[in-house]
Order: structure tokens, then C-alpha cells, then sequence
């Protein structure tokens, strides 16, 4: 008779703690309505929305836009224009300044500035109206003078672009914009061979070029 | 099918790791809200390569021996990929005895065995060359990307002592390469 015995026990101890289990959910509730006795709540709204800063890079008016490759193979002195139209698509207003920088890939002459004073060069004109046939019917703003792009291969090398108020600051406005690229190159070749470093036979490189605008001033308002 | 319960300490395992990464989160999403807003990013990208330029002359140094006269003839090729508008020519004519004089000439064929330009579109490089003397000559007379001109060296009389003009051409960018190409797209 031991084990019944063993089971007795067993069932008293479960009963007991049963019971002390609802004896401590009794004493909570009741602390927790003498709590909520004692409580006042006075409460208030506020609304915000959060804006978006966004900037696009899209075909211009003429053309196809980026991506671009040059037909063939570069020589110094050849420019290939590109027309973009840059936006600001976002619902924020984009702060006075933006930055340009263009990273090269593969990394070489073109776009290191290993061969001093020659490689690839920026130009930026911004139109006041599309461009159409390669002109500007409009009145033409310098963006970026010419501008190698071995001194802005780099996000810690961007280059600040001129005139960027009336670029793409506001919101919804449209800059049309012409990227002209260049090789500048001023090597000779003596009885068939390269200087070293060169220029000379290198790619294909592709160049990316990043556009970044800030957001604007932050505002505090008092209300 | 019966799967096994994870052993305790395996649950307990997952369970930190899964807390671990949350509170990761939590710090480093803060890190992220606060630097997306504030940039808007705009890219695009253009491919290029660029051409080479070059020529060359074989062989580069024609030579007389005592007593030879008359011509010597030299291929001049296009060794880059771009087509040209000028080169420049850098004659050397070795020193020695004698008062011969040298002419270089250039035929977009090959040379007969007479010495005459077939068609007759020969042209002149430079003017007269004496024993000893260094001249540069630019001359638009050019080799077509992957081909050739063909070069006549001449001695004025025989020479009295071995004579040996040294050819070097040269190609500096962008003066005498094609005109620029201007593309729009």
C-alpha cells in the first residue's frame, strides 16, 4: 500500500499549490486595482509625417541617357555628351549644394591620374530648357568646369557643384544637364611605343557618376 | 513523422542568440534612420575606352657601305589603332667622309623595281640630308590604321665611307591624330 500512500502525498502537495497560486492572483488583482484607483491620465495628440529626399538620374531630352558607352575607341580631344535629366522626386526640398564624384572601373590611367595631366575630364552645362540637336536654346549655367576626374574618384574627393539652386533644390524641379567627356592626352609615341605610363589602349572603363544632394535645413517649429 | 525536442541547453543556445541579434538591431537601426534621410542619390554610368596611337619604320636605320650608292627602301606602318593626320620624322644621317647627299620619299604602294612610285603619288619627306646632320620633318604624309607607306631612301652618290640613316618617327597626341569626334547621346 506504499505507493497509494506515495500518491495521497503527492495529490495534497498539488492541492496546496494550487491554492497558492490563486491566493497570490487574488492579492495582484486587488494591488493592481488599488493602483489603478489611484492613477490620472491626461492625454494629447500630435501628428508627423516624414518627408522623402529623393534624386534621379533619368534620360534627358535628346538621346538615350545614361548608361552611355562611346562608340569605338577615345582619342584626346574627343567628347562624348550625355543628356540627363536630373530630379528631385522627393516631397523635401534638397539644401544649397550638391557633390559629384565618378569612380572608375577598372582603376587605371584614365582615371588615377598615374599618367600626370592626362586621362579623362568632366564637363557639366545645365540648360534652362531641354536640349535638343546638342543646343541649348535657352540660356546655358556652368554646373562643373572641367574637371579631371582623377581628383574626384572618390566619394572623399566629391567635387562641389556650382549653381545647384537653381539646379535641383527645390522639390519636382528638373535640371537638364549636359555631361561631356573628354580624354585629355598630350603623349607622343616614339617608332610605335607608348611612353610609360600611358594613356593609351586601356579599357573598356565604365565610369559611375554619384549625385548627392543634402537635405534641407532642418526646422524647429513652436506651437 | 516524430521529431526530437532540442535538448535544453539548445534551446537556451537559440534563444540567446536570437536575443543577441535583436538588441543588435535595435542599436544599429538607429544608425541607419538617422543616415538615409538626410542624402538623396543620384547615379549613372558611361563606358569608354581609349585608342592608341604610333608609328614605326623597318628598317628603322638604312645603311650604305663604302662605295654603295642609290636607295634603300623601308616599310612605314600604323601601329596603333587611331588613325593619324601627321608624324613627325627624325632624320639622322651618321657621320663620315664624303659630301653625298640623302632624299627620303614616301609611295602609298610599294616601290617598283625600278625605284618608281606605281601611279605616281610619291611625295618628298623633308628636303636634302647631309653626312652628320639630325633634321625633324612633320610630314602628313601618313600610313592608314593597319596600313603602310613605303619609304625610299636615296644617296646622292656613292659613299666613301659607311653611311646609316636613322629613322624615327614619332606621333604626339592630339595635333596629329584624326580630327576629334564629337558624339551626342
Amino acid at each position: 500500500m506504499a505507493p497509494q500512500h506515495a500518491q495521497k502525498r503527492k495529490q495534497g502537495r498539488t492541492r496546496m499549490l494550487l491554492a497558492g497560486l490563486f491566493a497570490l492572483a487574488v492579492a495582484l488583482f486587488t494591488a493592481s486595482a488599488v493602483y489603478a484607483g489611484l492613477t490620472a491620465q491626461a492625454t494629447g495628440t500630435e501628428t508627423v509625417s516624414s518627408g522623402t529626399l529623393n534624386l534621379t538620374l533619368s534620360a534627358g531630352d535628346q538621346g538615350t541617357g545614361f548608361p552611355s558607352t562611346f562608340a569605338g575607341e577615345m582619342a584626346p580631344g574627343d567628347v562624348n555628351n550625355v543628356y540627363v535629366n536630373l530630379n528631385n522626386t522627393g516631397s523635401l526640398a534638397s539644401a544649397a549644394g550638391m557633390t559629384l564624384w565618378v569612380a572608375g572601373a577598372p582603376v587605371n590611367a584614365l582615371t588615377d591620374g598615374t599618367a600626370v595631366g592626362e586621362g579623362l575630364a568632366v564637363t557639366m552645362t545645365q540648360c534652362s530648357v531641354a536640349w535638343a540637336g546638342g543646343a541649348c536654346s535657352g540660356t546655358t549655367t556652368s554646373i562643373l568646369a572641367q574637371t579631371m576626374v582623377s581628383t574626384m574618384n572618390t566619394s572623399g574627393t566629391a567635387v562641389s557643384l556650382s549653381n545647384i539652386p537653381a539646379l535641383a533644390a527645390a522639390t519636382g524641379q528638373v535640371a537638364h544637364l549636359q555631361v561631356s567627356l573628354t580624354l585629355i592626352g598630350t603623349e607622343t609615341s616614339v617608332n610605335g611605343v607608348s611612353p610609360s605610363p600611358t594613356i593609351q589602349g586601356l579599357g573598356p572603363v565604365t565610369l559611375t557618376y554619384t549625385f548627392t544632394e543634402q537635405q534641407r535645413t532642418a526646422v524647429t517649429t513652436n506651437q | 513523422m516524430y521529431r526530437h525536442p532540442w535538448p535544453a541547453r539548445h534551446r537556451a543556445r537559440a534563444a540567446a542568440v536570437t536575443t543577441a541579434a535583436a538588441l543588435l538591431s535595435l542599436l544599429v537601426a538607429p544608425v541607419g534612420a538617422v543616415a538615409a534621410p538626410n542624402r538623396g542619390v543620384g547615379s549613372g554610368a558611361e563606358t569608354v575606352s581609349s585608342g592608341t596611337w604610333g608609328a614605326s619604320a623597318s628598317p628603322a636605320t638604312p645603311t650604305w657601305t663604302t662605295g654603295q650608292g642609290g636607295r634603300k627602301l623601308s616599310t612605314e606602318t600604323n601601329t596603333g589603332t587611331l588613325a593619324l593626320s601627321a608624324l613627325t620624322y627624325k632624320v639622322t644621317i651618321s657621320s663620315g667622309s664624303g659630301t653625298t647627299t640623302f632624299t627620303l620619299a614616301a609611295c602609298p604602294v610599294a616601290w617598283d623595281g625600278g625605284g618608281n612610285c606605281p601611279g605616281g603619288g610619291s611625295t618628298t619627306i623633308g628636303g636634302t640630308y647631309t653626312i652628320g646632320s639630325t633634321t625633324t620633318v612633320s610630314s602628313t604624309d601618313v600610313p592608314n590604321v593597319g596600313g603602310a607607306l613605303y619609304l625610299k631612301a636615296t644617296a646622292s652618290n656613292n659613299v666613301t665611307s659607311a653611311i646609316t640613316m636613322t629613322l624615327q618617327l614619332s606621333v604626339t597626341s592630339p595635333s596629329q591624330l584624326r580630327a576629334p569626334v564629337v558624339t551626342n547621346q
